[in-house]
């Protein structure tokens, strides 16, 4: 019976040094769930978990984006977040307000690194609340306009030289504008309610801005000029016909891909999306024309670390991995995503492609919504009032007045139920 | 004696059984049913953001309720406008259909199998049906133009929002239509009989015997019918998002939004159970009304 005791005891030693060794096994979330970017994701993982030296083993689960957000909001409620996960660029303090998210200011300073020159300030600045970082800046966008060349040379115009002002915009549209038989809109020059077209634009573009002191106001002198300009733009299109030119675009057809649109406001992976699905349209794409100055918005996604999880180290790790060089480099490549890691960004050979060029230079000119900790959904109440102003015709400064006193309402229910 | 003593033993073991296979449901009511209620009127007095403990805030989720977010008064009107006009219109309408079918001589079966098909389809497919349906340049619009009538942006507009909604709830008459068929053929015949010797015509007799002997079903389709249309949801989460201008933002859906989306558990308990409480009234007024339009038995 002595070589059972044996075997049962070599045995044991044998499972104590292999768990010993063993990796430390995190979990993270993302939204590459399909074709191209899930294969890039699962080779990154994979290289990651053959190579790091702390043993972290890193165990993906893809969700598609519309899914995304229920599944990590129930996981959140439950407490069985993953260890790290990518979410929303546009409302990190939220998260940090509310304790889920962990510092990472400390495994920032433990590399050394200097985040503020190694990110694009705009998304990088998104990941911050009360002098700490909350969250690593993985993917941005921006908005740029795309026009169609051939659109332009039927008109008489130089396909080479698009608008620059909003008023030259307006030139060029209504040269390209062809009217049907009914009176309907059959090729339109621009629409301000199609593609990403938002008057949050609009307003940075005239100099406007929705923050006095460091306090939302979306009703100053600035605000109410920029939408009685918006307003006054719609109603002489005629608001109706530019409802119905929209609504035969709207069941994934595209008013641009059809050759019907001159011009159009689109995030910046909207040129692979024309050579993808209509190759045959010859298109140009600049800077959104501004009426005084220069501007675009951008929205992103984030990485952030549970603060319930027990391997925050490692997940920061993995994180931090995820927004180097080479792997920022491999989605830019591979992508064509709008990484927030300057170094990669700046890559000589992605920098000779145009196309690239111009939308790292327009995150210059970016920005996002500003953040409203009390009130992190204002700009619905803006739209709102954008809404009533255009559809019901309501008087834009008191439309203004009302959503202004919405969102204050809103601070104020915060307020009340934050004490 | 010992009979008896034994019957009572038998009748005992026969409960304890019973109570035994109720059991599994009994479990199923107290932890998935009568908890999360009893837990959300706990709720509506705390804030909850679904990630800390609930905090207790007393009444102000319901003083916030009532007095800052006419936002919350906009979705209850909604909801209110929905019930009203989708619960009557498909009530009034099935009546009538439901007679017309009675008085068939053919093809009853057939009509009834066409009029119930709707309700067995799965909702999602038919509402992006109804989509393409309402589209501005859609097979509705189309059909007005036929006549020279200038169609509406349906669910684009916020004045036409609602009523298309409703025009669509009539989708769903079918179910009506079968049980007051049903009713329409437990109508003793001796009454018409009795009625057409009398020579009362057939107006008459609709409105004397048919529409009274019916009232008991029409409460019931009423009342159930309210319930279900105050807890409209899908056709605003689907077609709409709840907008135009909110103008299709039920309650229901506003509630959604605020405990899933941002993560205001609390007031959104407290705005299930407003609602909840706002039901109760509602429909002992509708009892009420009906006790005084029509003869019940």
């Amino acid at each position: 019976m002595k070589w059972v005791l044996k075997l049962l005891v070599g045995s044991l030693v044998v499972l104590l040094v292999t768990l010993s060794f063993a990796s430390t096994r995190i979990t993270f979330w993302h939204m590459y769930d399909s074709g191209p970017g899930k294969e890039l994701m699962d080779e990154i993982i994979k290289e990651f978990n053959e190579t790091n030296e702390l043993g972290i083993e890193v165990k993906a689960l893809a969700i598609s984006f519309w899914d995304y957000w229920d599944k990590l909001g129930v996981a959140m409620a439950a407490g069985e977040e993953p260890d790290v996960f990518m979410h929303d660029l546009g409302n990190v303090p939220s998260r940090a307000y509310k304790g889920i998210i962990a510092d990472l200011t400390p495994y920032i300073e433990a590399r050394g690194m200097d985040a503020d020159k190694l990110f694009f300030e705009v998304p990088f600045s998104m990941c911050k609340w009360e002098g700490k970082v909350y969250a690593l800046p993985f993917e941005t966008d921006v908005r740029l306009l795309y026009y169609n060349k051939d659109l332009f040379k039927l008109a008489g115009l130089d396909p080479e030289r698009p608008p620059k002002t909003w008023k030259e915009l307006w030139e060029y549209a209504d040269k390209i504008t062809k009217k049907t038989a009914e009176g309907e809109y059959d090729i339109l020059g621009f629409n301000p309610l199609y593609g990403q077209s938002y008057f949050w634009i609009y307003v940075w573009g005239i100099g406007g801005t929705f923050l006095e002191n460091g306090k939302i106001k979306v009703n100053n002198p600035s605000i109410v000029k920029a939408l009685e300009e918006w307003v006054a733009m719609l109603k002489k299109l005629g608001i109706k016909k530019l409802q119905n030119f929209n609504a035969k675009y709207g069941w994934g057809s595209d008013a641009f891909l059809s050759g019907k649109l001159g011009m159009v406001i689109q995030v910046g992976q909207y040129g692979s999306t024309i050579r993808t699905f209509a190759p045959n349209v010859n298109y140009g794409v600049t800077y959104i024309p501004y009426p005084a100055r220069k501007a675009t918005w951008s929205n992103g996604f984030s990485l952030e670390v549970s603060s319930r999880s027990e391997h925050r180290k490692e997940a920061a790790e993995f994180a931090l991995y995820l927004v180097s060089k080479e792997v920022q480099l491999l989605f830019a490549q591979k992508l064509n995503s709008l990484v927030c890691n300057k170094e990669a960004a700046f890559d000589p050979t992605l920098m000779q492609n145009p196309e690239w060029k111009l939308q790292v230079n327009a995150l210059q000119y970016s920005r996002f919504r500003p953040f409203v900790l009390e009130a992190p959904t204002w700009y619905e109440e803006l739209q709102k009032a954008v809404d009533e102003a255009v559809l019901k015709g309501k008087d834009v400064k008191r439309a203004l007045d009302d959503a202004q006193k919405r969102i204050e309402a809103e601070i104020l229910r915060f307020k009340m139920t934050n004490k | 004696m010992a009979e008896r003593q034994h019957r009572k033993l038998l009748k005992h073991k026969q409960n304890t059984i019973g109570y035994l296979f109720a059991f599994s449901w009994i479990v199923n009511l107290l932890v998935f049913v009568l908890f999360p209620i009893a837990f959300s009127a706990y709720l509506s007095f705390t804030r909850y953001d679904g990630v800390n403990p609930p905090k207790w805030l007393g009444l102000t989720n319901y003083k916030i309720m009532f007095t800052l977010d006419p936002s919350f008064w906009k979705a209850f009107g909604n909801t209110l406008y929905y019930m009203f006009g989708s619960v009557f219109l498909k009530v009034f309408i099935s009546l009538i259909l439901a007679v017309i079918l009675n008085n068939a001589r053919k093809g009853m079966g057939v009509f009834r199998t066409i009029f119930f098909l709707p309700v067995v389809l799965p909702v999602v497919p038919v509402m992006f049906l109804w989509m393409m349906l309402f589209n501005p340049n859609g097979l509705i619009n189309r059909f007005l133009a036929f006549f020279g009538i200038p169609g509406p942006l349906w669910l684009n507009s916020p004045a036409w929002s609602k009523p298309a909604l409703i025009m669509m709830s009539l989708w769903g008459v079918g179910g009506i239509i079968v049980i007051f068929l049903a009713a329409l053929q437990d109508i003793p015949r001796n009454l018409y009989e009795a009625a057409q010797l009398d020579g009362a015509n057939s107006v008459h007799i609709f409105f004397r015997i048919t529409l009274p002997m019916l009232s008991p079903v029409i409460l019931f389709c009423v009342v159930t019918g309210f319930i279900s249309a105050s807890q409209v949801f899908a056709e605003a989460y689907i077609m709409t998002g709840g907008g135009p201008l909110e103008s299709t933002t039920f309650v229901n859906l506003k509630i959604y939004l605020l405990a899933f989306k941002q993560g205001d558990m609390g007031y959104a308990s407290a705005m299930a159970w407003f609602m909840f409480l706002i039901m109760v009234p509602l429909t002992i007024v509708v009892f009420r009304v009906f006790r005084k339009w029509l003869t019940i038995d």
